[in-house]
Protein backbone atom coordinates (compact mmCIF):
# COMPACT_ATOMS: atom_id res chain seq x y z
CA UNK A 1 0.00 0.00 0.00
CA UNK A 2 1.29 3.43 -0.53
CA UNK A 3 0.81 6.21 1.44
CA UNK A 4 2.35 9.56 0.94
CA UNK A 5 2.31 12.51 3.64
CA UNK A 6 2.04 15.13 1.07
CA UNK A 7 0.29 16.39 -2.09
CA UNK A 8 0.52 13.72 -4.83
CA UNK A 9 0.08 16.39 -7.21
CA UNK A 10 3.31 17.77 -6.43
CA UNK A 11 5.20 14.45 -6.92
CA UNK A 12 2.91 13.66 -10.15
CA UNK A 13 2.89 10.28 -9.92
CA UNK A 14 2.65 8.66 -13.16
CA UNK A 15 -1.20 7.72 -14.39
CA UNK A 16 -0.67 4.09 -13.76
CA UNK A 17 0.33 4.34 -10.21
CA UNK A 18 -2.32 6.52 -9.90
CA UNK A 19 -5.05 4.57 -11.36
CA UNK A 20 -3.86 1.48 -8.83
CA UNK A 21 -4.40 4.07 -6.11
CA UNK A 22 -7.76 4.95 -7.59
CA UNK A 23 -8.62 0.95 -7.07
CA UNK A 24 -6.97 -0.46 -4.11
CA UNK A 25 -6.26 2.90 -1.69
CA UNK A 26 -7.77 3.60 1.40
CA UNK A 27 -10.91 6.38 0.71
CA UNK A 28 -8.47 9.26 0.92
CA UNK A 29 -5.70 8.10 -1.20
CA UNK A 30 -8.76 7.01 -3.61
CA UNK A 31 -10.02 10.62 -3.50
CA UNK A 32 -6.71 12.27 -3.89
CA UNK A 33 -5.87 9.88 -6.83
CA UNK A 34 -8.69 10.46 -8.68
CA UNK A 35 -8.88 14.17 -8.19
CA UNK A 36 -5.18 14.06 -9.52
CA UNK A 37 -5.89 11.88 -12.41
CA UNK A 38 -9.14 13.96 -13.41
CA UNK A 39 -6.93 16.71 -13.80
CA UNK A 40 -4.85 15.33 -16.46
CA UNK A 41 -1.12 16.17 -15.89
CA UNK A 42 -0.58 17.64 -18.90
CA UNK A 43 1.69 20.03 -18.92
CA UNK A 44 -0.39 22.66 -21.04
CA UNK A 45 -2.95 21.51 -18.28
CA UNK A 46 -1.20 22.52 -15.46
CA UNK A 47 -0.23 25.55 -17.06
CA UNK A 48 -3.60 26.72 -17.48
CA UNK A 49 -4.77 25.91 -14.01
CA UNK A 50 -1.55 28.08 -12.33
CA UNK A 51 -2.88 31.03 -15.05
CA UNK A 52 -6.44 30.19 -13.19
CA UNK A 53 -5.21 30.01 -9.54
CA UNK A 54 -2.77 33.06 -9.58
CA UNK A 55 -5.69 35.11 -11.09
CA UNK A 56 -7.20 33.87 -8.29
CA UNK A 57 -4.10 34.39 -5.73
CA UNK A 58 -3.67 30.99 -4.95
CA UNK A 59 -0.57 28.55 -5.05
CA UNK A 60 0.38 27.01 -8.50
CA UNK A 61 0.68 23.86 -8.97
CA UNK A 62 4.33 22.56 -9.20
CA UNK A 63 5.86 19.77 -11.28
CA UNK A 64 8.95 17.25 -11.13
CA UNK A 65 10.13 18.03 -14.64
CA UNK A 66 11.03 21.95 -15.68
CA UNK A 67 8.65 23.00 -18.69
CA UNK A 68 10.55 22.99 -21.99
CA UNK A 69 11.39 25.49 -24.37
CA UNK A 70 12.00 28.90 -23.41
CA UNK A 71 14.74 29.90 -26.13
CA UNK A 72 13.52 30.54 -29.96
CA UNK A 73 15.13 28.96 -32.55
CA UNK A 74 15.50 31.89 -35.18
CA UNK A 75 16.64 31.67 -39.00
CA UNK A 76 16.65 34.91 -41.34
CA UNK A 77 16.92 34.30 -44.80
CA UNK A 78 18.00 36.81 -47.64
CA UNK A 79 15.77 36.49 -50.83
CA UNK A 80 17.72 39.14 -52.69
CA UNK A 81 14.37 40.57 -54.17
CA UNK A 82 13.55 37.28 -55.50
CA UNK A 83 10.22 35.63 -54.78
CA UNK A 84 11.50 32.22 -54.77
CA UNK A 85 12.13 31.44 -51.14
CA UNK A 86 14.08 28.34 -52.06
CA UNK A 87 16.61 30.51 -53.61
CA UNK A 88 17.21 32.78 -50.34
CA UNK A 89 20.56 32.47 -48.37
CA UNK A 90 20.74 31.98 -44.62
CA UNK A 91 21.40 35.50 -43.09
CA UNK A 92 21.70 35.15 -39.37
CA UNK A 93 20.94 31.84 -37.49
CA UNK A 94 19.81 31.77 -33.68
CA UNK A 95 22.67 33.45 -31.44
CA UNK A 96 24.26 35.76 -34.38
CA UNK A 97 25.18 39.12 -33.38
CA UNK A 98 24.19 42.00 -35.90
CA UNK A 99 25.16 41.89 -39.23
CA UNK A 100 25.68 44.80 -41.27
CA UNK A 101 22.05 44.51 -42.54
CA UNK A 102 18.94 46.58 -40.35
CA UNK A 103 16.16 44.43 -42.59
CA UNK A 104 17.50 41.41 -41.02
CA UNK A 105 18.26 42.49 -37.73
CA UNK A 106 15.23 44.30 -37.42
CA UNK A 107 13.56 40.73 -38.67
CA UNK A 108 15.79 38.90 -35.76
CA UNK A 109 14.96 40.67 -33.43
CA UNK A 110 11.25 41.68 -33.77
CA UNK A 111 10.65 37.60 -33.86
CA UNK A 112 12.02 37.10 -30.65
CA UNK A 113 10.35 39.92 -29.32
CA UNK A 114 7.08 38.70 -30.32
CA UNK A 115 8.70 34.61 -29.19
CA UNK A 116 9.06 36.44 -25.34
CA UNK A 117 5.81 38.10 -25.17
CA UNK A 118 4.14 34.69 -25.96
CA UNK A 119 6.82 32.48 -23.76
CA UNK A 120 7.23 35.05 -21.11
CA UNK A 121 3.54 35.98 -20.19
CA UNK A 122 1.47 32.95 -22.25
CA UNK A 123 4.17 30.04 -21.59
CA UNK A 124 3.54 29.25 -25.18
CA UNK A 125 6.55 27.81 -27.24
CA UNK A 126 6.73 29.61 -29.90
CA UNK A 127 3.98 29.58 -33.05
CA UNK A 128 2.63 25.82 -32.03
CA UNK A 129 3.68 25.66 -28.53
CA UNK A 130 6.15 22.74 -29.54
CA UNK A 131 9.15 25.09 -30.18
CA UNK A 132 8.66 25.50 -33.81
CA UNK A 133 11.49 27.35 -35.57
CA UNK A 134 10.83 31.01 -36.59
CA UNK A 135 11.92 31.75 -40.52
CA UNK A 136 12.08 35.14 -41.43
CA UNK A 137 12.57 35.86 -45.05
CA UNK A 138 13.57 39.26 -45.94
CA UNK A 139 14.02 41.09 -49.33
CA UNK A 140 11.26 39.56 -50.51
CA UNK A 141 10.40 40.30 -54.13
CA UNK A 142 11.22 43.65 -55.98
CA UNK A 143 10.12 46.60 -54.13
CA UNK A 144 7.27 44.30 -52.87
CA UNK A 145 4.60 46.13 -51.08
CA UNK A 146 3.69 43.77 -48.45
CA UNK A 147 4.45 41.19 -45.29
CA UNK A 148 2.69 37.59 -45.08
CA UNK A 149 2.71 34.52 -43.10
CA UNK A 150 2.41 31.90 -45.35
CA UNK A 151 1.86 28.62 -43.18
CA UNK A 152 5.18 28.22 -42.20
CA UNK A 153 7.59 31.05 -42.31
CA UNK A 154 7.22 35.07 -42.47
CA UNK A 155 7.97 36.76 -45.54
CA UNK A 156 8.86 40.74 -45.44
CA UNK A 157 9.35 42.87 -48.53
CA UNK A 158 11.32 45.88 -48.67
CA UNK A 159 8.70 48.50 -49.86
CA UNK A 160 8.37 50.70 -52.79
CA UNK A 161 10.05 53.49 -51.06
CA UNK A 162 7.28 55.19 -52.87
CA UNK A 163 4.63 54.22 -50.78
CA UNK A 164 5.89 51.86 -48.18
CA UNK A 165 8.96 51.49 -46.68
CA UNK A 166 10.51 48.18 -45.43
CA UNK A 167 8.06 45.72 -43.49
CA UNK A 168 10.41 45.23 -41.11
CA UNK A 169 10.07 48.73 -40.07
CA UNK A 170 8.07 48.40 -36.45
CA UNK A 171 8.14 45.26 -34.23
CA UNK A 172 4.16 44.98 -34.45
CA UNK A 173 4.44 44.26 -38.12
CA UNK A 174 6.64 40.92 -37.30
CA UNK A 175 4.67 40.30 -34.13
CA UNK A 176 1.21 40.22 -36.28
CA UNK A 177 2.65 37.51 -38.98
CA UNK A 178 3.65 35.65 -36.09
CA UNK A 179 0.60 36.09 -34.73
CA UNK A 180 -1.28 34.37 -37.81
CA UNK A 181 0.63 31.02 -37.28
CA UNK A 182 -0.76 31.06 -33.42
CA UNK A 183 -4.20 31.60 -34.60
CA UNK A 184 -3.62 28.81 -37.73
CA UNK A 185 -2.30 26.45 -34.56
CA UNK A 186 -4.90 27.62 -32.45
CA UNK A 187 -8.20 28.31 -33.56
CA UNK A 188 -7.87 28.35 -37.34
CA UNK A 189 -10.06 31.32 -38.53
CA UNK A 190 -11.30 31.28 -41.85
CA UNK A 191 -9.27 34.30 -43.66
CA UNK A 192 -12.84 35.87 -44.74
CA UNK A 193 -15.13 38.52 -43.75
CA UNK A 194 -16.18 38.69 -39.80
CA UNK A 195 -13.96 35.28 -38.98
CA UNK A 196 -11.28 36.96 -40.94
CA UNK A 197 -11.26 39.75 -39.09
CA UNK A 198 -11.43 38.47 -36.03
CA UNK A 199 -7.98 36.75 -37.04
CA UNK A 200 -6.56 40.05 -38.41
CA UNK A 201 -7.46 41.21 -35.13
CA UNK A 202 -5.76 38.71 -33.08
CA UNK A 203 -2.75 39.80 -35.00
CA UNK A 204 -2.95 43.03 -34.79
CA UNK A 205 -3.46 42.27 -30.56
CA UNK A 206 -0.13 40.37 -30.41
CA UNK A 207 1.72 43.31 -32.86
CA UNK A 208 0.72 45.91 -30.37
CA UNK A 209 1.44 43.53 -27.31
CA UNK A 210 4.52 43.19 -28.34
CA UNK A 211 5.37 46.33 -28.91
CA UNK A 212 4.17 47.63 -25.47
CA UNK A 213 5.69 44.79 -23.39
CA UNK A 214 9.33 45.60 -25.69
CA UNK A 215 8.48 49.20 -24.48
CA UNK A 216 7.13 48.15 -20.90
CA UNK A 217 4.44 50.92 -21.38
CA UNK A 218 0.91 50.79 -19.67
CA UNK A 219 -2.51 50.57 -21.46
CA UNK A 220 -2.84 54.28 -21.35
CA UNK A 221 0.39 55.22 -22.30
CA UNK A 222 0.54 53.11 -25.54
CA UNK A 223 0.25 54.72 -28.86
CA UNK A 224 -2.38 51.46 -30.17
CA UNK A 225 -0.78 52.05 -33.42
CA UNK A 226 0.03 49.14 -36.21
CA UNK A 227 2.70 49.76 -38.46
CA UNK A 228 3.91 53.23 -37.71
CA UNK A 229 6.83 54.40 -39.43
CA UNK A 230 5.97 52.18 -43.05
CA UNK A 231 4.40 55.05 -44.83
CA UNK A 232 7.15 56.27 -46.85
CA UNK A 233 7.43 59.93 -46.27
CA UNK A 234 4.92 60.07 -43.80
CA UNK A 235 6.06 58.18 -40.36
CA UNK A 236 4.89 60.09 -38.28
CA UNK A 237 1.33 58.22 -39.77
CA UNK A 238 0.36 54.60 -38.83
CA UNK A 239 -1.42 51.66 -41.18
CA UNK A 240 -4.00 51.18 -38.57
CA UNK A 241 -4.92 52.47 -34.46
CA UNK A 242 -6.72 50.42 -32.08
CA UNK A 243 -7.24 53.72 -29.93
CA UNK A 244 -9.04 55.40 -33.12
CA UNK A 245 -9.70 53.05 -35.88
CA UNK A 246 -9.96 55.53 -39.14
CA UNK A 247 -7.39 58.06 -38.24
CA UNK A 248 -4.01 56.33 -39.07
CA UNK A 249 -3.13 57.67 -42.12
CA UNK A 250 -4.70 60.08 -44.22
CA UNK A 251 -2.35 60.32 -47.38
CA UNK A 252 -2.49 61.49 -51.30
CA UNK A 253 -1.75 58.20 -52.94
CA UNK A 254 -3.46 55.56 -49.87
CA UNK A 255 -6.49 57.53 -49.35
CA UNK A 256 -7.39 57.73 -45.72
CA UNK A 257 -7.85 55.12 -43.01
CA UNK A 258 -10.71 52.87 -44.15
CA UNK A 259 -11.06 51.09 -40.65
CA UNK A 260 -14.82 51.41 -38.44
CA UNK A 261 -14.60 52.20 -34.59
CA UNK A 262 -18.36 50.48 -34.26
CA UNK A 263 -20.34 48.06 -36.41
CA UNK A 264 -22.50 50.60 -37.10
CA UNK A 265 -20.15 51.50 -39.57
CA UNK A 266 -19.33 48.01 -40.61
CA UNK A 267 -17.77 47.52 -44.25
CA UNK A 268 -19.13 45.20 -46.48
CA UNK A 269 -16.67 44.87 -48.78
CA UNK A 270 -16.13 41.80 -51.32
CA UNK A 271 -12.43 43.26 -51.44
CA UNK A 272 -9.60 42.35 -48.89
CA UNK A 273 -11.25 38.61 -48.20
CA UNK A 274 -14.97 40.71 -47.30
CA UNK A 275 -12.41 43.39 -45.60
CA UNK A 276 -10.73 41.63 -42.90
CA UNK A 277 -8.40 44.34 -42.51
CA UNK A 278 -10.78 46.77 -42.26
CA UNK A 279 -13.64 45.02 -39.91
CA UNK A 280 -10.67 44.74 -37.30
CA UNK A 281 -11.20 48.06 -36.61
CA UNK A 282 -14.06 47.02 -34.28
CA UNK A 283 -12.40 44.41 -32.21
CA UNK A 284 -9.27 45.91 -32.10
CA UNK A 285 -11.21 49.06 -30.89
CA UNK A 286 -12.72 46.55 -28.22
CA UNK A 287 -9.42 45.53 -26.96
CA UNK A 288 -8.27 48.58 -26.54
CA UNK A 289 -11.19 49.64 -24.76
CA UNK A 290 -11.10 46.48 -22.40
CA UNK A 291 -7.60 46.88 -21.75
CA UNK A 292 -7.40 50.71 -20.56
CA UNK A 293 -10.90 50.28 -18.77
CA UNK A 294 -8.80 47.90 -16.84
CA UNK A 295 -5.76 49.67 -16.38
CA UNK A 296 -2.23 48.15 -15.79
CA UNK A 297 -0.11 46.26 -18.86
CA UNK A 298 -2.42 45.37 -21.34
CA UNK A 299 -0.86 41.67 -21.91
CA UNK A 300 -1.94 41.18 -18.44
CA UNK A 301 -5.62 40.28 -17.85
CA UNK A 302 -7.15 41.69 -21.05
CA UNK A 303 -4.01 40.02 -23.21
CA UNK A 304 -4.33 36.76 -20.63
CA UNK A 305 -8.69 37.08 -21.56
CA UNK A 306 -7.75 37.33 -25.37
CA UNK A 307 -4.97 34.65 -25.31
CA UNK A 308 -7.31 32.27 -24.05
CA UNK A 309 -10.17 32.77 -26.20
CA UNK A 310 -7.87 31.55 -28.93
CA UNK A 311 -7.43 28.57 -27.37
CA UNK A 312 -11.16 28.37 -26.35
CA UNK A 313 -12.64 25.18 -28.19
CA UNK A 314 -15.56 27.05 -28.56
CA UNK A 315 -14.12 29.28 -31.27
CA UNK A 316 -14.78 27.97 -34.49
CA UNK A 317 -13.83 28.88 -37.97
CA UNK A 318 -16.31 30.79 -38.86
CA UNK A 319 -16.70 32.72 -35.78
CA UNK A 320 -18.64 35.84 -36.09
CA UNK A 321 -18.21 38.89 -33.77
CA UNK A 322 -20.77 38.49 -31.27
CA UNK A 323 -19.52 34.80 -30.25
CA UNK A 324 -16.22 36.03 -30.23
CA UNK A 325 -17.14 38.38 -28.07
CA UNK A 326 -19.12 35.60 -25.18
CA UNK A 327 -16.17 34.05 -25.95
CA UNK A 328 -14.22 36.25 -24.59
CA UNK A 329 -16.11 37.02 -21.64
CA UNK A 330 -16.33 33.01 -20.59
CA UNK A 331 -12.96 33.60 -20.61
CA UNK A 332 -12.69 35.93 -18.27
CA UNK A 333 -14.68 33.85 -16.02
CA UNK A 334 -12.69 30.88 -16.59
CA UNK A 335 -9.38 33.04 -15.86
CA UNK A 336 -11.26 33.94 -12.36
CA UNK A 337 -12.64 37.28 -13.19
CA UNK A 338 -16.52 36.17 -12.25
CA UNK A 339 -19.52 38.13 -13.81
CA UNK A 340 -19.28 41.05 -10.73
CA UNK A 341 -15.40 41.61 -11.25
CA UNK A 342 -14.14 44.44 -12.67
CA UNK A 343 -12.38 42.94 -15.71
CA UNK A 344 -15.51 41.25 -16.50
CA UNK A 345 -17.77 44.64 -16.87
CA UNK A 346 -14.88 46.06 -18.47
CA UNK A 347 -14.93 43.50 -21.01
CA UNK A 348 -18.57 43.50 -21.40
CA UNK A 349 -18.28 47.25 -21.56
CA UNK A 350 -15.47 47.21 -24.11
CA UNK A 351 -17.92 45.19 -26.55
CA UNK A 352 -20.62 47.75 -25.89
CA UNK A 353 -18.56 50.47 -26.88
CA UNK A 354 -18.12 49.26 -30.18
CA UNK A 355 -21.70 48.00 -30.11
CA UNK A 356 -21.73 44.24 -30.05
CA UNK A 357 -24.46 43.82 -26.82
CA UNK A 358 -23.30 40.81 -24.73
CA UNK B 1 -24.04 50.50 -64.46
CA UNK B 2 -25.27 47.35 -64.88
CA UNK B 3 -29.17 46.80 -65.65
CA UNK B 4 -30.41 43.42 -64.49
CA UNK B 5 -33.75 41.72 -64.67
CA UNK B 6 -34.60 40.31 -61.09
CA UNK B 7 -31.39 38.54 -60.65
CA UNK B 8 -30.42 37.13 -63.62
CA UNK B 9 -28.02 37.69 -66.29
CA UNK B 10 -26.69 41.53 -67.33
CA UNK B 11 -29.63 42.52 -70.05
CA UNK B 12 -27.45 45.56 -70.95
CA UNK B 13 -24.21 46.63 -69.51
CA UNK B 14 -23.85 50.37 -69.75
CA UNK B 15 -20.48 51.13 -69.53
CA UNK B 16 -19.05 47.88 -70.62
CA UNK B 17 -20.12 48.01 -74.39
CA UNK B 18 -17.99 44.77 -76.35
CA UNK B 19 -14.52 46.72 -77.67
CA UNK B 20 -13.15 46.81 -81.13
CA UNK B 21 -10.78 43.59 -81.82
CA UNK B 22 -7.89 45.72 -81.19
CA UNK B 23 -9.16 47.61 -78.07
CA UNK B 24 -8.20 46.23 -74.79
CA UNK B 25 -9.93 47.86 -71.51
CA UNK B 26 -8.66 47.08 -68.42
CA UNK B 27 -9.92 47.62 -64.78
CA UNK B 28 -7.88 46.78 -61.73
CA UNK B 29 -8.47 46.37 -58.16
CA UNK B 30 -5.37 45.03 -55.67
CA UNK B 31 -6.73 44.88 -52.42
CA UNK B 32 -5.63 43.04 -49.04
CA UNK B 33 -2.02 42.87 -47.94
CA UNK B 34 -0.71 43.77 -44.52
CA UNK B 35 -1.53 47.16 -45.20
CA UNK B 36 -5.19 46.88 -46.53
CA UNK B 37 -5.14 49.40 -48.70
CA UNK B 38 -7.26 48.99 -51.66
CA UNK B 39 -5.02 50.32 -55.41
CA UNK B 40 -7.29 50.72 -58.31
CA UNK B 41 -6.06 51.12 -61.83
CA UNK B 42 -7.31 51.55 -65.44
CA UNK B 43 -5.87 51.46 -68.55
CA UNK B 44 -7.12 51.51 -72.50
CA UNK B 45 -5.54 50.98 -75.39
CA UNK B 46 -7.73 53.50 -77.15
CA UNK B 47 -6.32 56.30 -75.03
CA UNK B 48 -2.72 55.51 -74.93
CA UNK B 49 0.06 56.59 -77.28
CA UNK B 50 0.78 53.47 -79.81
CA UNK B 51 4.13 52.42 -77.78
CA UNK B 52 2.07 52.13 -74.55
CA UNK B 53 -0.78 50.76 -75.74
CA UNK B 54 1.15 48.00 -77.80
CA UNK B 55 2.64 47.47 -74.72
CA UNK B 56 0.01 46.64 -72.92
CA UNK B 57 -1.89 44.45 -75.46
CA UNK B 58 1.32 42.29 -75.41
CA UNK B 59 1.14 41.95 -71.91
CA UNK B 60 -2.54 40.79 -71.87
CA UNK B 61 -2.02 38.54 -74.81
CA UNK B 62 0.37 36.55 -72.87
CA UNK B 63 -2.50 35.51 -70.26
CA UNK B 64 -4.43 32.27 -70.74
CA UNK B 65 -7.20 34.03 -69.20
CA UNK B 66 -9.41 30.56 -69.99
CA UNK B 67 -6.51 28.22 -68.17
CA UNK B 68 -7.10 31.16 -65.13
CA UNK B 69 -11.28 30.97 -65.05
CA UNK B 70 -10.46 27.58 -62.76
CA UNK B 71 -8.19 29.42 -60.43
CA UNK B 72 -9.90 32.48 -60.34
CA UNK B 73 -12.86 31.65 -57.99
CA UNK B 74 -12.94 34.22 -55.14
CA UNK B 75 -10.97 36.57 -52.52
CA UNK B 76 -7.82 33.37 -51.94
CA UNK B 77 -8.17 34.46 -48.04
CA UNK B 78 -4.30 33.67 -47.00
CA UNK B 79 -3.38 35.86 -44.32
CA UNK B 80 -1.40 39.17 -45.58
CA UNK B 81 -1.54 38.28 -49.40
CA UNK B 82 -3.19 40.79 -52.18
CA UNK B 83 -6.28 39.89 -53.84
CA UNK B 84 -6.58 40.74 -57.24
CA UNK B 85 -10.03 41.54 -58.63
CA UNK B 86 -9.42 41.90 -63.10
CA UNK B 87 -11.61 43.44 -65.56
CA UNK B 88 -10.31 42.66 -68.95
CA UNK B 89 -12.11 43.44 -72.21
CA UNK B 90 -9.73 42.74 -75.22
CA UNK B 91 -11.15 41.12 -78.82
CA UNK B 92 -14.65 41.37 -78.17
CA UNK B 93 -14.33 38.94 -74.83
CA UNK B 94 -14.39 39.71 -71.59
CA UNK B 95 -12.56 38.51 -68.46
CA UNK B 96 -13.32 39.25 -64.93
CA UNK B 97 -11.46 37.25 -61.83
CA UNK B 98 -10.79 37.67 -58.53
CA UNK B 99 -7.84 35.64 -57.17
CA UNK B 100 -5.08 35.71 -54.98
CA UNK B 101 -1.16 36.49 -55.41
CA UNK B 102 0.02 32.97 -54.86
CA UNK B 103 -2.46 31.65 -57.33
CA UNK B 104 -1.38 34.31 -60.51
CA UNK B 105 1.01 32.88 -62.88
CA UNK B 106 4.32 35.09 -63.61
CA UNK B 107 2.78 36.46 -67.04
CA UNK B 108 -0.24 37.55 -64.88
CA UNK B 109 1.69 38.95 -62.50
CA UNK B 110 3.54 40.99 -65.16
CA UNK B 111 0.33 42.52 -65.71
CA UNK B 112 -0.71 43.14 -63.06
CA UNK B 113 2.18 45.18 -62.06
CA UNK B 114 2.26 46.84 -64.97
CA UNK B 115 -0.81 48.42 -64.71
CA UNK B 116 -0.42 49.81 -61.24
CA UNK B 117 2.70 50.79 -61.75
CA UNK B 118 1.86 52.69 -64.87
CA UNK B 119 -1.55 53.54 -64.17
CA UNK B 120 -2.41 53.70 -60.41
Amino acid sequence: MIRHEHDPVRCILPPNILERIAQHGDADQRRRALHTLARDTSLRAIRSQNAILRAQGGKEIGTEAPPEGGTPQRTIFDCATSEDLASSTVARSEGDGPTGDVTVNEAYDGLGATYRLFWDIYQRDSIDDEGMPLKGYVHYGDAYDNAFWDGQEMVFGDGDGRLFNRFTIAVDIMGHELAHGVTEDEAQLVYFRQAGALNEHYSDVAGSLVKQYQLNQRADEADWLIGAGLIAGAEDQALRSMKAPGTAFDHPLLGKDPQPDHMDRYVQTMEDNGGVHINSGIPNHAFYLAATIIGGNAWEVAGRIWYETMRDPRLKPTCQFRTYARITLGAAQRLGYGTSSDEYKAVREAWHGVGIDV
Amino acid sequence: MVVRASGHEPIHDCEAEPVSEERIHIDLVRSGGFAGVSRRASADTDTLPPAEAARLAELVHAVDFDALANLATGPPRRPDRFQYDLDVREGGRRHQLTLGERDAPPELRALIDHVLETYA
